[in-house]
C-alpha cells in the first residue's frame, strides 16, 4: 500500500504525476523534471520555472492542441481523479442576539467566519478591486 | 451587545432590522433542519417582530405597503 499516496489530496496526486521536485545546492525546492503532460500524443512542453529566490512559480504548460483533447480548459488532465466534498450539518446551539446578529450578519455564531479578501491570481482581474 | 430600544424611529427600526434578520436565518435553519428549540425561537422572535412593527406603525405610520391597516388613516392629497 502506498501510504504517501493514499493520504493525498487529488490535486497533490495529480501534480506529483506532472512535476517531479527536488532541492538543489541552494535548498531552494523547485520543479526540475516535467513528466508527462496533457494527453499523450502531444509533445510534453516543459515547465518555467521562477529565479531561485526560496519561491517556486510554476507556469502551467499549455496545450498545442486546444480543443481537440478537451484539456485546453484550465490545466486539470481530463483524467484527474474526481474530487468528494462533505460538510458537517448545522446544531443549533450559540444564538447572537438580535442586534449582534444584525452587524455579523447571521444569528448563528458558529457562521460567523472572518474572511479576508485575497488577491486574484489571474490575468484577466488585472482591474479587480482585490487585485 | 444589545442596544436599547427608546422610543425614537431610528432605533425602532434598526430593532425591526435584527428581529426580521433573525426570523429570516432561523427559517433558513429550519429549512434544511427539524428541530423544536429552533420552532420555539421562530416563534418567539416572530412575535416580538410583529410587536415591534406595531409599536413602530403606531408612531410614524406604515411601514410597508400592507402595513398599518387603520381604515381612519388617509393620504392627504392637497399639496
Amino acid at each position: 500500500m502506498n501510504y504517501r499516496n493514499e493520504n493525498a489530496t487529488p490535486r497533490s496526486r495529480y501534480e506529483d504525476c506532472i512535476y517531479t521536485r527536488s532541492v538543489n545546492q541552494n535548498g531552494c525546492r523547485r520543479c526540475v523534471q516535467q513528466r508527462a503532460t496533457e494527453c499523450e500524443k502531444h509533445t510534453p512542453i516543459p515547465s518555467e520555472t521562477s529565479a531561485c529566490r526560496g519561491v517556486t512559480r510554476r507556469v502551467t504548460p499549455p496545450c498545442q492542441r486546444k480543443g481537440k483533447c478537451g484539456s485546453d480548459n484550465g490545466y486539470l488532465h481530463r483524467e484527474a481523479p474526481i474530487a468528494m466534498v462533505y460538510s458537517p450539518v448545522q446544531q443549533w446551539k450559540e444564538l447572537y442576539d438580535p442586534h449582534t446578529a444584525l452587524q455579523a450578519g447571521t444569528v448563528f455564531k458558529e457562521l460567523d467566519l472572518p474572511f479576508y479578501p485575497t488577491s486574484c491570481k489571474r490575468k484577466e482581474c488585472s482591474n479587480c478591486q482585490y487585485r | 451587545m444589545s442596544i436599547q430600544v427608546t422610543g425614537d424611529r431610528h432605533s425602532l427600526l434598526c430593532h425591526i432590522a435584527s428581529l426580521g434578520l433573525a426570523v429570516y436565518d432561523t427559517i433558513l435553519y429550519l429549512d434544511t433542519n427539524s428541530c423544536p428549540e429552533a420552532r420555539a425561537f421562530l416563534e418567539k422572535t416572530k412575535a416580538e417582530y410583529k410587536e415591534a412593527v406595531c409599536r413602530y406603525e403606531e408612531k410614524y405610520g406604515p411601514i410597508n405597503l400592507c402595513g398599518h391597516p387603520d381604515e381612519d388613516i388617509h393620504w392627504c392629497w392637497q399639496l
